[in-house]
């Protein structure tokens, strides 16, 4: 499985229809809720710890900049 | 640092809270002065549970039998160590495990307990008389919240189970709580509730800043701060005030404070607060900021302000200075009646 594959996996969970470059802001996808779950969920599923820095909007846009941030972990 | 109060106290029953052993053909009566204890602890907000080593149906109906079920939650009866029913206690009402004391005759299940779980407070039942007079089960206010904490912890018990039960996604389940959140300036009444979450909050805390009832109370009045409470309601019941805000307002917006219960951990109530925030820095037409203090414990609420349009523009040795700098405009999640 892909990195945006294993990352669409979250989403699919949650019972939420995205693509890989859908806007989660716009969409109103994201809330805290939704920003720590998909942090909690990525840190557990990959087995990785997010650097400060790269807890950024920017990173956590798409499900796309999601995968980008993670493969830099890997 | 000085010991955190107790939130939650642990009986065992046979000798402890009845007289004699269940299985034995005792536990007819309850132990002489346990229920002013029971009834005392529960009006200081105190949360109660049980350990105990008994087949779970047959202890549970005598518990029901001498009238008393209602004030324990999440009772373990079973033949589990005592330490684990402790923790799984501690997980289920979401609450640190240091501010758990647990009452027992035998040394060996106290000394069990003290060896796995070395925070937890430990005390003989031959003490009970005296439980009300220790420091540690004195709170320093009794707030309406208080009172009703253990009704609170119901209706969320109710919700978890319903939650459970659930066929759906988290999302539709949000949506079928018909939950309705609060933000408004505090007043007089809500000080002593903002006191107490501002000790009682430590994960959800965004700087664990303390301020004397005194200060607190001038922030209402002084124009240069703007201080918020936050309530929330569903339709099982109400969670009470569970939010607390309290920002600058000089030329630029500073948030001081920004701390949640933990209770509504899984409600998404801190994008809502932030929500809120932005639309006010946006009214106002000032540049915001955020303190943020790193600790051990809170790197939820750095994540909840990173996400919801925040940079870190400082950072010295985890004495943080966040901006909020998003362009996004975004909305108050569709699950939530908001209610300013």
């Amino acid at each position: 499985m892909t990195t945006v594959e294993k990352v669409l996996g979250f989403f699919k969970e949650k019972g939420q229809q995205v693509n890989p470059d859908t806007d989660l802001f716009k969409g109103g996808y994201v809330n805290s809720l939704f920003a720590l779950e998909i942090v909690m969920y990525l840190e557990k599923e990959f087995g990785i710890k997010f650097k400060n820095k790269d807890i950024t909007e920017k990173n956590f846009k798409t499900v796309e900049t999601i995968a980008t941030t993670v493969e830099k972990y890997l | 640092m000085s010991e955190e109060k107790i939130k939650c106290v642990v009986w065992d029953l046979d000798n402890t809270i009845w007289e004699g052993t269940l299985l034995e053909g005792g536990a007819q009566k309850l132990t002489p002065g346990v229920i002013d204890v029971i009834k005392g602890l529960d009006e200081r907000g105190i949360l109660q549970s049980v350990a105990s080593k008994n087949n779970y149906d047959d202890a549970y109906k005598r518990l029901c039998e001498l009238g008393i079920n209602e004030y324990f939650l999440y009772p373990q009866i079973n033949w589990n160590p005592k330490s684990s029913s402790i923790k799984e206690i501690a997980q289920k009402l979401n609450i640190g495990i240091n501010t758990l004391a647990f009452v027992d005759d035998q040394p060996f299940e106290r000394e069990e307990v003290a060896h796995l779980c070395p925070s937890v407070m430990t005390i003989d039942s031959g003490d009970t008389k005296n439980i009300l007079s220790y420091e540690r089960m004195t709170p320093r206010f009794i707030t309406e919240d208080t009172k009703n904490r253990r009704s609170m912890y119901i209706a969320a018990a109710k919700r978890d189970e319903v939650e459970k039960e659930f066929e759906g996604t988290s999302n539709e389940f949000l949506q079928s709580l018909d939950m309705e959140l609060t933000i408004a300036p505090v007043n007089e009444e809500d000080l002593q509730r903002a006191y107490e979450l501002t000790i009682r909050t430590h994960q959800l805390n965004s700087t664990g800043y303390t301020y004397s009832y005194d200060e607190l109370k001038e922030f209402i009045e002084d124009d240069k701060h703007i201080f918020l409470i936050a309530g929330l309601k569903d339709k099982f019941g109400d969670y009470g005030k569970i939010g607390l805000i309290l920002v600058e307002n000089n030329e630029d917006l500073r948030i001081k404070l920004l701390l949640m219960s933990c209770r509504v951990m899984s409600r998404g109530v801190g994008s809502a607060m932030l929500i809120y925030l932005a639309k006010l820095k946006q009214k106002l037409n000032k540049r915001m900021f955020a303190e943020f203090k790193t600790t051990d414990r809170n790197r939820m609420m750095y994540i909840t302000y990173k996400l919801m349009g925040f940079d870190e523009i400082e950072d010295n040795d985890g004495d943080v200075l966040l901006e909020y700098t998003s362009d996004e405009e975004k909305d108050y999640p569709e699950y939530f009646k908001i209610k300013e």
